[in-house]
């Protein structure tokens, strides 16, 4: 695998219209990238964009200087919603609202009513309509984290974009007020202080058959970062899921399962769906996992099945999230704009790709789980880039990812770990502009030099952080003990209920031979029974966990079945490896059936050789080992039958045991 | 249920499960991977097993004749277990309201061999109606043991529940062939080269076999959870349909136990 891009080669997106199973956007050139371009309009803040890459040359961050990123109290916090929200949904933020005005003391702000972000403004007349002009940020003026509240509708994409290139942004956006308190009331839980996750760090990298981009991300970006990561975090525990390894299953494992990590960092194509499909507000952005043949072997299939790709219909009920921060490096990871970008250069009018501009499922349901929620996730709005970590020439470019995972695992709240992308888009972003002006007085580019940077800073442009930028990963220190990932009740209803007050539970005496003056009272008797129910809910909880989790498996491999038949002169010794699906060497394959969803049938007949002699001429017939075969088809018979029986059974079981535990 | 009804060298045996509890479904014998089952086998016959898999061996005799009348007395066996599990979920669907209001219940009622009325005595106890136990300090012995039963039942269910299940067939001791069953329903299977119609007509029935037990203890576990949630609602039972499991648990089992005693 190559770590380095010819300038002939085609430029791969991150994205699969699950509609038609084919590439969202079709490979294209450097030179037809380059027509694209040139109709490229200067960004509004070019002025801020050129500040802000000389303070990197500075080292410094855009925040003043002698103010910490780690301490509220210094930067401050607020909180923009649109002019004319819905008051339910403050009124939904409030434990998260107070939290961070005890936090942030005297630079709190929120930005509502007269104050909050009005229509079709920019973000420079949002600042200068608050006393503020470009530079770095000013704590006394305007805090610098700031949490946007709403859909990309009311506050466009593009604002939240140019006002992260300085200030650290993050947003939320839910249908209803319930899943505001769910996201605001686990950061609250969160951060008492109780929660010290295990130092844990998973990657999880697709590489589908066939298919340049996913391999790309996998090769140049998964693969380095983690070897990277592992040699250095020692007091990390690190794992990747890369390749084979990267099934939809195995993301069920890691987005609420039993390997749920405290930071996820996935790359894969992301989904996409043309305008006015049903599946499109749902599903655009969902991780297309291994689980997917690849481009070659779908082709001509249609559209592609949700049981390849991962999206917010499939994390689980009981999924434990509370403290998950997740990356995504896929197209439309975080969410859709209104209109494409490409269409845009290309042909000068804004062409439509959705009906509205919106945030994704799956980090939607991330963010709002009812049984606590994952604090951030980090995504791409738009298309994402393979360029981005592979310049021509260059070799890797992992170094803005490295630092942003390295800023995280040190504890730096998300909002600020995210700044080297920032920086990395104002620097590409005044040099594209400067390059395009050239190009205006006549200047001859390089039209795949020209199309990196643009593709770079589109990239970069466009990460977004999806909840409050100012939480962070709640780790236990190293050598501390970690504990369990907690289940956050969430109150079913938004109005405020009295809190009961916790029962004292006395200490266990020193002599417990000691008896007691008085019977016990029925409480204590009531105890006793509900002592046994608790040992047999807990065991039959863990049973209809597990049922839940064969179901899941089972529906999810559901695409297709596999017989396979093997003879051999001894049995014994022979074993059988459950990971690889592989049998020890001396069992030798004979026949093979795989039968898909669709009822496609591909079968490896046994062909055993006969020689025989024709006048003197030895030839060699080959036919078909009707024994074997018989055999093999009996199987194949038994596995169909017992498929869709095992499926049935377990469903059933399982929903009726949940019922009941739940 | 009797184990060798037909052939005392025929087996039925699952491996990678705790020793010494009772039959699952009355047919398999729990055998834990150190294989004190196989202690016949030399050290170099034995198989090895995955910890991630449950073996559901069956071991039968070499004569053809017999091996197929003891699969097909299994067969029998394991449909009188399904019969009965849909009878009783039958059963607990229309209990009689009355069943847990009689008085007539006395200790004696613990030793039952009436399936019906041993669940109401349970219920009794459970509902405080029995004078003679009532909701004492503790939990009545009969209802103690009845729970810590059940809790046994769960664990080897629990235990069950491994990603690979692999059917194995032995004829006297010698392995013909076997089978791993994954989840998503994919069977690979390995023969011995010069395996008979015979044997091979045997393993696939005992891959049946091992599928439908399994499906027969998931449906029992399902008959039981959903009888405890309609008998807790019927006679309102103190701790809900989780306190009315071991019971109703304990009386599907009694009526397994009656069906096999009339099974030809």
């Amino acid at each position: 695998m190559p770590n380095t891009l010819k300038e002939e080669e085609l430029l791969y997106f991150n994205g699969i219209n699950g509609a038609t199973g084919e590439y969202g956007l079709p490979p294209m050139t450097g030179e037809q990238l380059t027509a694209f371009i040139q109709g490229e309009e200067k960004p509004e803040n070019l002025d801020e964009l050129k500040h802000r890459r000389e303070m990197k040359e500075q080292g410094t961050f855009g925040v003043k200087e002698g103010v910490d990123p780690k301490k509220l109290s210094e930067t401050g916090w607020g909180i923009v919603f649109a002019h004319d929200a819905d008051p339910a949904i403050k009124e939904a933020l409030s434990e998260l609202i107070q939290l961070r005005k005890e936090q942030a003391g005297g630079y709190f702000k929120i930005y509502e009513g007269p104050e909050g972000y009005r229509p079709n403004e920019t973000k420079s007349k949002f600042l200068s309509r608050h006393g503020i002009g470009p530079g770095p940020v000013d704590p006394e003026k305007m805090p610098y984290y700031l949490l946007i509240v709403g859909s990309p509708e009311a506050i466009p994409y593009q604002f939240q974009y140019q006002l992260d290139v300085q200030y650290a942004v993050g947003r939320i956006c839910f249908k209803t007020a319930e899943e505001y308190f769910n996201y605001a009331i686990t950061v609250k839980e969160v951060e008492k202080g109780n929660v010290k996750l295990p130092r844990k760090l998973s990657f999880f990298g697709v590489a589908n058959e066939g298919d340049r981009a996913t391999t790309l991300s996998t090769d140049n970006l998964i693969t380095p970062l983690f070897n990277q990561l592992k040699e250095e975090k020692l007091d990390w525990e690190i794992t990747a899921y890369v390749k084979e390894a990267a099934t939809k299953a195995q993301l069920v494992r890691l987005l609420g399962g039993e390997e749920t990590p405290a930071l996820l960092f996935t790359a894969s194509h992301g989904m996409e769906f043309p305008m006015g499909d049903s599946r499109q507000i749902p599903h655009q952005g969902a991780l297309l996992c291994q689980d997917w043949p690849g481009p070659q072997a779908w082709q001509g299939r249609g559209p592609i099945l949700q049981d390849f790709y991962f999206t917010g219909d499939d994390l689980m009920d009981r999924a434990k999230l509370p403290g998950l921060i997740t990356f995504h490096f896929a197209c439309y990871g975080a969410g859709t704009p209104l209109n494409d970008e490409f269409s845009k250069q290309a042909f000068k009018e804004r062409k439509a790709i959705a009906p509205h501009p919106f945030v994704a499922g799956l980090p939607t349901r991330l963010l709002s789980h009812p049984h606590g929620s994952a604090l951030a996730v980090v995504g791409h709005v738009e298309r994402a880039w393979g360029y981005s970590f592979l310049w021509p020439g260059a070799g890797e470019q992992t170094t803005v990812f490295k630092s942003t995972m390295d800023s995280l695992l040190k504890g730096n709240p998300v909002g600020h770990a995210i700044e080297y992308f920032n920086e990395r888009y104002a620097e590409l972003a005044s040099d594209l502009t400067a390059e395009l002006e050239e190009i205006e007085y006549g200047k001859q580019v390089n039209p795949y030099d020209l199309s990196g940077t643009w593709t770079a800073n589109n990239d970069a442009r466009s990460y977004v952080i999806l909840g409050d930028p100012a939480v962070r990963l709640p780790v236990a220190e190293p050598g501390e003990t970690s504990t369990e990932r907690p289940i956050i009740k969430l109150k079913t209803t938004m109005s405020k209920e009295p809190e009961t007050p916790k029962e004292q539970i006395p200490a266990p005496k020193a002599d417990s031979t000691e008896k007691p003056d008085v019977p016990p009272p029925q409480a204590d008797i009531e105890f006793g029974l509900l002592d046994m129910g608790r040992g047999i809910t807990e065991t039959l909880r863990n049973v209809s966990e597990k049922l839940a989790e064969l179901l899941f498996v089972t529906v999810d491999e559901l695409t297709s079945l596999e017989i396979q038949t093997y003879t051999t002169e001894d049995l014994r010794g022979i074993t059988y490896d459950s990971k690889t699906g592989r049998f020890s060497e001396k069992a030798r394959l004979q026949a093979m059936t795989r039968i898909s969803l669709d009822g496609d049938m591909q079968n490896l007949i046994p062909e055993p050789k006969q020689s025989v002699e024709e006048g003197g001429v030895e030839r060699t017939s080959v036919e078909i080992d009707e024994k074997l075969w018989a055999m093999h088809c009996d199987m194949v018979d038994l596995a169909q039958a017992n498929k869709v029986q095992f499926v049935k059974a377990l469903a059933e079981v399982a929903g009726t045991m949940l019922k009941l535990t739940k | 249920m009797d184990q060798d009804k037909t052939n005392t060298n025929a087996r039925y045996t699952i491996i990678g499960l705790d020793q010494g509890l009772p039959p699952i479904l009355g047919i398999w014998e729990p055998a834990s991977l150190s294989f004190p089952s196989f202690s016949t086998l030399k050290a170099s016959e034995r198989p090895i097993y995955d910890t991630n898999e449950v073996v559901w061996s069956v071991t039968l005799p070499e004569n053809p004749a017999l091996a197929k009348e003891t699969t097909q007395s299994r067969i029998n066996a394991l449909n009188v277990v399904r019969q009965a599990v849909s009878k009783s979920g039958e059963t607990l669907q229309k209990l009689p309201a009355h069943l847990v209001e009689s008085s007539s219940f006395t200790p004696e009622y613990a030793d039952t061999t009436n399936p019906e009325a041993r669940l109401g005595f349970n219920l009794a106890q459970m509902t405080g109606l029995t004078e003679e136990t009532g909701l004492s300090y503790s939990l009545p012995d009969a209802l103690e043991q009845t729970a810590a039963n059940y809790k046994v039942f769960i664990q080897q269910t629990l235990q069950l529940l491994k990603p690979t299940l692999r059917v194995e067939t032995r004829v006297e001791g010698t392995l013909m062939a076997f089978t791993q069953a994954e989840l998503d329903g994919n069977l690979k299977t390995v023969w011995l080269n010069e395996v008979t119609s015979m044997h091979t007509c045997l393993h696939l029935q005992n891959i049946s076999f091992a599928m439908e037990s399994r499906l027969a203890l998931f449906q029992f576990l399902a008959q039981v959870v959903s009888g405890a949630a309609v008998i807790a609602a019927r006679f309102s039972l103190p701790g809900g349909a989780i306190m009315a499991l071991p019971s109703v648990w304990r009386y599907m089992q009694d009526v397994i136990k009656e069906a096999d005693k009339w099974m030809v």
